[in-house]
This record gives structure tokens, C-alpha cells and sequence, in this order.
């Protein structure tokens, strides 16, 4: 944010920049505690994405690129630097935005707005997916099925999905997403405390491609996910966004809060408050701890299979969409969530139980045997492609 | 990626719990007797809590070293007069002292052969308390005559060692390394104020006594040199994080000095659970995960001849008051130094350890199975393949290659106009002959395989290629120190160009780093010893590069006042 502003007119630089020593600074870099001008500023901002990009080979000439767009800074942001860095180092991307709408109202209804307008501003194709188009349920649908607990599960796991299938209509080789030094710096510690080993060790790599797992000739998706923001500090995000004067969307989700995961937040804010490195220092452990969990045979991650059902790769027989879905459609919203099985063998206890117990039992089956007339299959993935309800490119 | 589910599911021992509901108010284990201390959801009464402690260490002892060994080792115990490593103290006792029918049974053999006790004693920091003299507190808070007397009491060898010795030239691999080494920075001084950027950071080696050390009767430094040596250095640390972290690593020096000079080939560390976890979250906060497994794991063979245990690592520190209470083990009071007293300023209130202590012990509150958590995920990493000879100077742990160049990609701090290095390479061409300007002559001394070629910053331009003795110390340091040391005042430093200024004859930092630190570098420089270091440099360079008289510093020191008069 802008420092000092009481400068003077004369000669000698009141506060220089730190960088070019021609400007007066007029921003604290938060990554560095340097005093920066508003062109350097963007200059290094840009410099440091572009150099991550160059450094890990994201894209090829070339590629189609979908951009996760939320409406949010961080995506917000993404879409303009791709933009801008697509054009300034002829990367040879084509750009979509896609967004998912997960039918959550007063919040996704308007940031969904927010993106539509950063298409026209940037000039860059949009492709909406519902979930309930997807998956027949929005969030709210699902929250006002399931209660505010556990909900976060359903959209995390249906968001990464939705954007794989997005990315299959639009037909790209490549999606990025604006996940933050922040975020990845949260999620190393989250691992550690949570000790989730096979996450630890892949939380940190930047580029993340299921095929590479697959010698098995499983069918997976050929799309690539990566982050570019992986080195870029949260507050930096904003004041770009800030001093670029960008068109962005600021509200949490109304049915987020997370309290584990909130300790962590506050506790890596509280870090970078006394070392500004922080947030680097963690991802730089956060790589070197997952090298070091390479090494051991003892937590190989699960086979990948792909699911019966919709054809997503997964390491069960169903998917985790696919059952939290069924979950969902049975009235048994715990499925997937607690021990599959048993709630499995509970519920089919029950309905034992109940058809042998009450005559009003054909009735209830042939009731929700109409109920799942209106259940939504979800396609296939292979199909998806040359879906015939091919959903229409918002272009400009 | 804000919201998910991961709350922790429920841990066996929270099963456990639920299952023993029925025998609330009793022992868990003996069922009979009215349970009289909680850990975490079981309930003991005393002589059950003691004996599942007992089994606990035990365990992690046998983990740790399997008993089945053919020759008995030496262990040293780290004793600093806390609870945790009280305990250690005790629990080896225990387990040591065989009932008398074993004892008497020459077949058995002993598992370890003798048990020495060691101490740092950091009195001289710790506060002064009012109206005291700074000079007095060394002999009236010291630990190391309480510490003896326990160590006593168990019949064990005891090794005291005060923490300002670390500048004493005995307290090293060859036990006489006369030389500590001084920092300079790769940038003049005008530039550091404006640049705002962390520079190189090149190192020297100046010998400790103004005589040739080959001379008899050198005179030995005085502990109050000593000590003022190690404040100078931990008041140039501008962060209490800073202050910490190098406190950290000249403990674990000297541990390690005083196990290997006790023959004993096990170090014995008193890290409890709860400790272990917050050094985990602190060590990856500190940047320090490529030698986190060496530092936390219950067995460490990172340290050449000496292997570091911590067979407390399964007990809360909880357990081990509650044992030291049961036990009516004597403790030291103020036997750690707490350095928050020596900020001046409100700038930095709390270190990382602090921050991290109370997140960790807030957490474990909240979600008790925390710590054990943690532990055990940092008990499945396997340690990094590294070299013990190549180790960082100042943690003596280990070193990932190409650390400066990783953080210079995703940290840009050149300005717009400015061509960037685009690739690794290009630097090293440009910079090489430059910053090891020493060298040059002889590329194969410290041109080594360590030194990655593109270590300076790259806009370094105002390099005089003297040839100085400084050696690039960036290059050498692991990660962790690497960040830690952008928190070293740098006012305090004097940049290449100012002493060359000064016939490039002087060291004009106000602090020294201390002997062991001077020792690795000139080891990983590829020299045998400081006489061979000195031989060659003596050749390269003129005499006067290696001797700074008395006089010299003095006439330093009043450079340094002048210009930080100019400043302010």
C-alpha cells in the first residue's frame, strides 16, 4: 500500500525506488520489505510468473489453456498476467476462462457476473459448468439436503470434476488455476499436521499430470493442472490487483468456515507478521520434505482405476463424485463421507427391515422409484466430447 | 482451496478412550486403583503411570539401538536441567541399573558401557536481573555446579562446557583452530541502504590472537572476550528468531564436541513429543526441511562418529514434569537462556518458536491427538542423501545444491530496465572470476564441487577483484542459514569495496563468527587445516591479508562510527 506521501518536490529523491532509483517508491514489497515503485513493482510481479512458467516448462506453443476463473483476485489476476504474458513472451497460448457455478446465491451469482465482465475486458472466451446441470444438485440444494457440515466436501470434490469436465468441452491440454504461495504454504503445514504423507508430497509440485501415473493403460484425462501463482505472496496479488485497478469479487463463501484450517491460516499470517519469507521458506521445506517422502516404499500412493460409472480416474471402483452423488440421491448424505460400507450395509438393513415391517412399503419404493426418474446421470466422460448439448462458448 | 473437510478423524487412542468410558475415575491399566494423572484420554494411577513411561523409553530405546549389539557403546547425555531431559538423566539410570541377580550373571552383556552427562551452561545470557552488575552474573546464576552435583548423584562422568566457549579455539574438530571468521558484504555501503536487497555475503578468516599461532604460550581468551563475542553476534541478529536459530546451532556444536570428546559415540537428546512436533512445524517454517529429518528423528546418523537419539521423542512433556514431580527430581531453574529480553525494540515480539509453540500447544488443546500426529509424520521421512563433508558452516547440516539460484528466480529484484539472467548459466561466467577473485589462481581450491557456480547476485559489478582472502560464504550455507542471516545487521558489516578501501586488510565487521564456523569453511574450501589455508593465501596474497593488529581494528572501529554518524 502506498507509504509515505508527504514528498518532496526537490531534487534528491525524498524515497526512491529501490530498483530503478528514479521514481519514488511508493509501495513496500511484501515478499522482500523493498520500497518499489508502481512499475517495478509490476515488473517484478510479472517477471517472477513469467519465470516460473519458463523455469518448469508449464506450456508448449501452442497449448489451449483453460484459466479457473472464480471472479475472486487471485483468478482475477491470473487471467490478466496470462493475458499479458501470453502476448509479451509470445507463449502462443490460446486462452479460455472457464468457471464453475456451483449454485451457491449471493456468491457465486455475483462473481460469476464479475468474470463475465473480465471476458469482455480481457477479451478472453468463457465457458460456464453448473453442478446442477452437472450433477442435477447445487450447493445450496446440497446444503439445504445435508446441513452446513461436511458441504465442503461435496463442492471440493465436485469442483475438481466440474473443471475437468469443463476442460474436456472446451478441449484444452491445460488448466491453471490461481492457488497462491499462501495457499500452497497453508496446505504444507495443513499435511504436516494432518499427517497426510502421499499430500505432502504432492502439495508442493507445481504441475500436477494424472497420466503420469498410469502405465496400466487406464484412462484418465490428458489434461494438465498447474499453478503459476505457486511463488507469488497473497498480498502481492492484491496490490496488483490494486494498482492495476482490476475488476474483482470479494466475499468468502457463506457456507466456507473451516476451523482446522483455520488455525493454520492465522498461524502462517502470524509468521510472515515476523519473518517475510515465510511464506517461501515453508514451500522451499515443504519441496525438500517431499523429496524426502519419494524416498519411502512405505507410502506409494493408491492405484489408479477409473470409475465404472463416469469414467473419472479414481482409486476405487466409484469415483468420489459418483458416490457422494449416489449418497445424495438415496437420501443418504453420509455415503462417502464416513465408512461407505457400513452406511451401505445400515441402509439396506433398514429398507429390509421397513419393506418387511410395513405394507406402506411399495408405495414409499414406487415414490422414490419415481424420485429417481429426475436423478441426474452424470455423463461419461469419454462422451463428453462430442457431448451433442454441447454447451456454447460465451465468446465476445 | 479454502474449503474442505479436513478436520482429523478420530485417533485409535480416542477410540481407545470411549471403550474405557466405563472405568472412569480408575487407572487404566490396573483398574483398581483411583486414577490420579490424564494423559491425553487415559487416566493412570502413579505406579502404573511410571511403569508405562519406563516402558515407553524403553521401547524408543530399543527402536533406537537394538539391544542385540556386540560391542557396547558410550553415551553422552545432553542434560540442560529442564524437565525433559531430567528425565532422561533418571530413566537411563534406571534402565542401566540391573536387579542384583542379573547384575552378578557375567553372560549378560551391558548394552551401553559408560553413561556421561553433559552441560552447556548459558549463564552469561541470561537477563540481568536489577541492580546487578552484567559482570557478576556469570558466577552467580552459573548451572554447572548444580548440573554436577546431579550428575553426581548418579555416579555418571560429567562434561561441563559454557556456551561463550564456542569461541574458544579448543571447542573444534582439530581442538585448536585459532581463527574465527569475519563477514563482508558483496555490495558497498550506499548501495545497501538503497537496493533493499540481501547481498552476498563473503567470509574471511582472521586468525584469533595477533601472534603466529605456531608461537607457545598464545594467549588464551579470556571468558569475558568470550562472551562479549557471542553478544556482539547475537546483538548484530536483528531478529529474536535470528538470535535463536544461531543459539541453536552452537548448542548442537558443542553437544556434539563434548560427546566425541567424552568417547562416547551415542548423543542422547532429552526431546520430548510435544518438543519434537514444535521443532517440526519451526524447522519448515524456518526453511529448514532438507535436515528436518536429521533433526527430529529418534536415531540420526547425519553426524560422522556420532550418532544423535532422542529416546523421549514418544513422551509428552506433560508425562515428564508429572515423572519429575513423582521422582522429586531436583531441576535447574533458569537453565535454557531466553534471549527476548535482549530486543531492544517492540519490532519483533515473538520469535518463530515462540509463534509456533503456542500454535502447536493451542492445537494439541483443541485437537489433543496434534502432537502425536506431527511426530509421526516426521518420523516416516527418510533423510536426504547429502555428504557430511559438505556441510553448512554455521548448522553443520546438511547442504541442498542451488538454493540461491531458486530463490533468485522466484524472487526478482532487478529493475525493469536491467537485462536478467535468464538462465543459470549465464551468470556463473560473469560472476565467477569476480567474486572468487582469491582464487583465481588456484581454481581447484575453493572452486570446489560445493560451490555452485552462480552463488553472487547477479549485478554485482562493483567487485574490485582484489585479491583478498574473502571467500563467497553464501555458497556454502544450506537454506535455512542462508535466510536466517539476511536478519544480520548490515551496518554492521563492511562491504568489499569499504576494506578494500583500507588496503583490503581488515576484517571491520563488529562481530566474528565463531572457530568451528571458520574451521568447515576453510574445510570445504579443500584445505586440511587453518597452516595450509594460511600457506596458501600467504602466496597469493600479501601478508598483511591475514593479520589484523590491534591498532588496525581500533582505527576500523572509529571508520565505522564516522560513517554511521554520516548516516543518522
Amino acid at each position: 500500500m502506498p507509504g509515505a506521501t508527504d514528498a518532496k518536490p526537490t531534487k534528491p529523491l525524498k524515497n526512491p525506488c529501490n530498483l530503478c532509483q528514479s521514481v519514488r517508491a511508493i509501495l513496500k514489497r511484501p515478499k522482500t520489505g523493498q520500497q518499489l515503485c508502481k512499475e517495478c513493482f509490476f515488473h517484478v510481479f510479472e517477471t517472477e510468473i513469467h519465470n516460473t512458467i519458463v523455469d518448469n516448462k508449464l506450456f508448449n506453443k501452442g497449448d489451449r489453456v483453460a484459466i479457473g476463473a472464480s471472479g475472486g483476485k487471485d483468478s482475477t489476476v491470473l487471467a490478466y498476467v496470462m493475458k499479458l504474458l501470453n502476448d509479451r513472451y509470445s507463449y502462443g497460448l490460446d486462452l479460455v476462462l472457464l468457471s464453475i457455478d456451483e449454485g451457491i446465491t449471493g456468491y457465486r451469482d455475483d462473481s460469476l457476473e464479475t468474470v463475465k465482465r473480465n471476458r469482455d475486458q480481457y477479451q478472453i472466451p468463457l465457458l460456464i459448468v453448473s453442478y446442477k446441470d452437472l450433477y442435477g444438485w447445487s450447493m445450496d440444494d446440497i446444503v439445504k439436503e445435508i446441513g452446513r457440515k461436511n458441504n465442503c466436501t461435496f463442492c471440493g470434490v465436485f469442483r475438481r470434476q466440474a473443471l475437468d469436465r469443463g476442460a474436456i468441452m472446451l478441449n484444452v491440454d491445460h488448466i491453471v488455476t490461481g492457488h497462491n504461495a499462501d495457499d500452497i504454504a497453508e496446505t504444507v503445514l495443513m499435511n504436516i499436521l494432518r499427517g497426510d504423507l502421499p499430500r505432502l508430497q504432492r502439495c508442493t509440485s507445481i504441475i500436477t499430470n494424472d497420466t503420469s501415473e498410469d502405465s496400466s493403460g487406464i484412462e484418465t484425462s490428458k489434461i494438465l493442472r498447474s499453478k503459476p501463482f505457486k511463488y507469488t505472496y497473497e498480498k502481492e496479488i492484491v496490490m496488483y490487483a490494486y494498482f492495476k485497478k482490476l475488476d474483482y469479487f470479494s466475499t468468502e463463501c457463506i457456507y466456507s468456515p473451516n476451523a482446522y484450517r483455520g488455525h493454520a491460516r492465522v498461524f502462517l499470517k502470524d509468521l510472515e507478521a515476523v519473518r517475510r519469507t515465510a511464506i517461501v521458506d515453508i514451500i522451499h521445506s515443504g519441496e525438500a520434505l517431499s523429496a524426502s517422502v519419494q524416498a519411502n516404499e512405505s507410502t506409494k500412493l493408491p492405484t489408479m482405476a477409473n470409475c465404472t460409472r463416469c469414467g473419472y480416474i479414481s482409486s476405487n471402483e466409484l469415483c468420489k463424485a459418483c458416490l457422494l452423488l449416489e449418497g445424495l440421491n438415496k437420501g443418504l448424505p453420509q455415503l462417502g463421507i464416513g465408512h461407505t460400507t457400513k452406511i451401505r450395509r445400515m441402509a439396506e438393513a433398514a429398507n429390509l427391515a421397513s419393506g418387511l415391517s410395513s405394507p406402506a412399503s411399495l408405495s414409499s419404493s414406487a415414490a422414490s422409484g419415481a424420485a429417481e426418474e429426475n436423478i441426474k446421470v452424470v455423463t461419461h466422460i469419454k462422451d463428453l466430447g462430442q457431448l451433442e448439448t454441447m454447451p456454447s462458448l460465451d465468446s465476445v | 482451496m479454502s474449503c474442505s473437510v479436513e478436520e482429523p478423524t478420530m485417533t485409535v487412542a480416542e477410540k481407545r478412550a470411549k471403550d474405557r468410558a466405563v472405568h472412569v475415575g480408575f487407572c487404566c491399566k490396573c483398574k483398581t486403583a483411583k486414577s490420579t494423572i490424564t494423559v491425553r484420554y487415559a487416566e493412570y494411577c502413579d505406579p502404573c503411570f511410571l511403569i508405562a513411561l519406563d516402558s515407553k523409553f524403553r521401547t524408543a530405546l530399543r527402536n533406537a539401538r537394538p539391544y542385540r549389539v556386540i560391542t557396547p557403546e558410550n553415551v553422552m547425555l545432553a542434560f540442560s536441567g529442564g524437565p525433559s531431559s531430567r528425565a532422561l538423566v533418571h530413566l537411563f539410570d534406571v534402565f542401566h541399573s540391573l536387579p542384583p541377580e542379573v547384575a552378578t550373571n557375567k553372560k549378560q552383556p551391558k548394552i551401553y558401557n559408560d553413561i556421561h552427562v553433559c552441560h552447556i551452561d548459558e549463564s552469561c545470557l541470561l537477563e540481568p536481573s536489577q541492580g546487578q552488575e552484567p559482570q557478576d552474573i556469570t558466577s552467580s546464576r552459573s548451572t554447572m555446579e548444580q548440573a554436577r552435583s546431579i550428575a553426581a548423584g548418579y555416579d555418571y562422568s560429567f562434561h561441563g562446557v559454557a556456551i561463550e566457549d564456542i569461541y574458544d579455539p579448543e571447542w573444534t574438530d582439530s581442538r585448536c583452530f585459532e581463527a574465527v571468521a569475519t563477514l563482508i558484504t558483496s555490495l558497498p555501503k550506499d548501495q545497501l541502504a538503497t537496493s533493499g536487497q540481501a547481498p552476498e555475503l563473503l567470509a574471511r578468516i582472521i586468525p584469533t590472537s595477533a601472534t603466529s599461532p605456531s608461537e607457545e604460550d598464545a594467549p588464551k581468551l579470556s571468558r569475558q572476550e568470550k562472551i562479549n563475542k557471542l553478544k556482539a553476534l547475537l546483538g548484530a541478529c536483528m531478529t529474536l528468531t535470528a538470535k535463536e536459530t544461531v543459539l541453536q546451532h552452537f548448542r548442537s556444536s558443542l553437544l556434539i564436541q563434548l560427546a566425541k570428546r567424552g568417547q562416547c559415540t551415542i548423543l542422547a537428546l532429552g526431546d520430548s513429543a510435544t518438543r519434537v512436533a514444535i521443532h517440526i512445524i519451526e524447522l519448515t517454517a524456518i526453511g529448514r526441511g532438507y535436515s528436518l529429518p536429521h533433526e527430529t528423528s529418534l536415531l540420526s546418523s547425519w553426524v560422522q562418529d556420532c550418532k544423535v537419539i532422542r529416546p523421549l521423542k514418544d513422551c509428552l512433556v506433560k508425562e515428564l514434569d508429572t515423572f519429575c514431580g513423582l521422582n522429586d527430581l531436583e531441576l535447574i531453574e533458569h537453565h535454557n537462556a531466553q534471549l527476548d529480553w535482549t530486543m531492544k525494540t517492540k519490532a519483533e515480539v515473538k520469535s518463530i518458536r515462540k509463534l509456533t509453540d503456542e500454535f502447536i500447544t493451542g492445537l494439541d488443546k483443541e485437537f489433543p491427538s496434534t502432537v502425536a500426529t506431527v511426530c509421526r509424520t516426521a518420523a516416516k521421512l527418510t533423510p536426504p542423501e547429502a555428504t557430511y563433508d559438505q556441510k553448512c558452516p554455521l548448522c553443520l547440516g546438511p547442504v541442498q545444491a542451488g538454493v540461491q539460484d531458486w530463490k533468485r528466480r522466484i524472487t526478482v529484484t532487478t529493475a525493469p530496465g536491467e537485462i536478467v539472467t535468464t538462465t543459470s548459466s549465464n551468470a556463473e561466467t560473469e560472476t565467477k572470476e569476480s567474486s572468487y577473485g582469491c582464487c583465481s589462481s588456484d581454481a581447484s581450491g575453493c572452486c570446489s564441487s560445493s560451490q555452485r557456480p552462480s552463488c553472487t547476485s547477479q549485478q554485482t559489478t562493483t567487485t574490485t577483484t582484489n585479491s583478498s582472502t574473502s571467500t563467497s560464504f553464501s555458497s556454502l550455507l544450506c537454506y535455512g542459514c542462508l535466510t536466517n542471516l539476511r536478519d544480520l545487521d548490515l551496518k554492521s558489516m563492511a562491504s568489499q569495496e569499504d576494506s578494500s578501501d583500507e588496503s583490503m586488510s581488515l576484517s571491520s565487521s563488529s562481530f566474528k563468527l565463531p572457530p568451528y564456523v571458520a574451521e568447515t569453511i576453510v574445510h570445504r574450501m579443500g584445505f586440511a587445516s587453518l597452516d595450509e589455508f594460511d600457506h596458501r593465501f600467504m602466496d597469493a596474497a600479501p601478508a598483511t591479508a591475514v593479520d589484523p593488529q590491534e591498532n588496525l581494528r581500533a582505527q576500523i572501529q572509529e571508520f565505522l562510527i564516522a560513517s554511521d554518524d554520516e548516516e543518522e
